[in-house]
């Protein structure tokens, strides 16, 4: 018997959105990625585009399917974990505490449910960099249009991603100030969220102006990524204010107990923002593989 | 539209950029106030050094087919179309092949026309410096 009944919706809450947690990012979102992966491999193959596969070597495909599988296995390894985290908080008769800190766990567990998508992403730019160190087309095209931020996203998520950002911080500084016995916390806190909103949007900036990751890559396809990224990175600033301010209030007003589920939903908020819309914006279908054949890329098109 | 680049072209590179926008302006396809993008977008496209585009910027800039406004960005001049059809590097030349041939007649040696040249081409840069 839970020994506050209070703690009963909470404890249910925590259950079902841990285990909407497993489910997206170590079944559904790795399963999508493998597919898409797949899909790729054997549609498009090195011996047609070899421009795809920059470091393509004898073995190649045997490899790349190893390592789908590797991945596969490490995902459903951390499904599993997952799952035994939840029978053991069962049978042991878990209860959420009230005075918060719970929520550490669930942040580790995302941690090491994030480890092979990191390494996944690693190994994306790692295959950029060998695709610009080989590229070699002559002939070079650009559109001679200015791009501009309001042109990848609408000037209300942004301006609600700078009031957010404004509003938590006034709300921290209220609720912790710079007299807060741990001080050191607050100033830790400040610097971290307030980079991470500078690299965001140093991040954009790189995509929009800098250098393409991909120098293959087709213009059109160019600007969805880069829609994808202006999107993603906005409303994650948008995500991470509303969390931390809920979270900062669940501190202030004692409501600690809903900092696991609230944790949680955030992780997966991420994550669906994040590769949901990258997956949704880039279908591939639509993406322009004629680019990576070995006969095209190096011809001007009539403007 | 779309500006493309040869990079096995003889023709350098920012020489290239300049004939493609000032023939856009000459036939239509890019008319005054029209927007350009950044110097570094346009390089980071091109996958070319941004020098290379400032170059390109900074003499239609001077020929006045382009004008920057500071942050706003660089657009087409309202009198591009008729600043296109000068071309300076052609203006040059044929003035530059007046005046040798003048010098010439006068009996000046290609010798002491080179000499007379560098000497001048010194002087200005030192009034410069």
């Amino acid at each position: 018997m839970p020994t506050s009944i209070a703690q009963l919706p909470v404890l249910t809450i925590f259950y079902v959105v841990f285990l909407s947690q497993i489910y997206l990012l170590s079944v559904y979102f790795p399963g999508k990625i493998i597919k898409r992966m797949r899909y790729v491999l054997t549609n498009f193959p090195p011996e047609t585009f070899p421009k795809l596969y920059p470091a393509y070597h004898p073995g190649f495909i045997v490899e790349m399917q190893r390592k789908l599988s590797f991945y596969k296995g490490v995902s459903a390894t951390t499904a599993i974990v997952g799952l035994m985290i939840l029978t053991g908080m069962l049978v042991k008769g878990y209860r959420p505490s009230m005075q918060g800190g719970d929520e550490i766990f669930v942040l580790f567990y995302t941690m090491l449910q994030a480890l092979p998508l990191i390494y996944l992403e690693v190994q994306e730019f790692r295959q950029f960099r060998l695709m610009r160190l080989t590229y070699a087309a002559k002939v070079r095209r650009a559109e001679l249009a200015p791009r501009r931020l309001f042109d990848f996203i609408s000037p209300l998520y942004v301006l609600l991603a700078v009031v957010l950002y404004g509003l938590w911080l006034a709300f921290y500084l209220n609720a912790r100030g710079f007299d807060d016995p741990q001080v050191e916390e607050v100033y830790a806190t400040l610097i971290l969220i307030t980079g991470m909103n500078v690299a965001y949007a140093g991040w954009i900036a790189r995509m929009m102006y800098g250098k393409k990751l991909d120098p293959y890559k087709a213009q059109a396809d160019q600007l969805k990524q880069i829609g994808v990224t202006v999107k993603t990175l906005v409303f994650s600033s948008i995500g991470i204010s509303i969390f931390l301010m809920l979270s900062q209030a669940a501190d202030q007003y004692n409501f600690e107990v809903f900092d696991p589920p609230l944790a949680s939903l955030y992780m997966q908020l991420c994550m669906v923002l994040s590769l949901g819309i990258a997956m949704k914006m880039q279908d591939l279908d639509d993406i322009d593989f004629d680019v990576y054949r070995d006969d095209t890329a190096s011809l001007p098109k009539e403007a | 539209m779309q500006i493309f680049i040869n990079i096995d072209d003889p023709e350098p590179l920012f020489a290239q950029l300049i004939e493609q926008i000032k023939g856009a302006v000459t036939n239509g396809r890019l008319v005054a106030g029209d927007a350009l993008p950044s110097i570094r977008q346009l390089a980071g496209d091109l996958d070319i050094n941004s020098k290379t585009v400032a170059k390109a910027y900074r003499l239609l800039e001077r020929d006045s087919v382009i004008q920057t406004k500071g942050y706003r960005g660089t657009f087409i001049h309202p009198d591009a179309v008729a600043n296109s059809s000068i071309d300076l590097a052609a203006w040059v030349s044929s003035t530059f092949a007046d005046t040798i041939a003048t010098f010439r007649k006068a009996g000046v040696t290609d010798s002491e026309i080179r000499v007379a040249f560098s000497n001048v081409m010194n002087n200005q840069n030192n009034k410069g410096a």
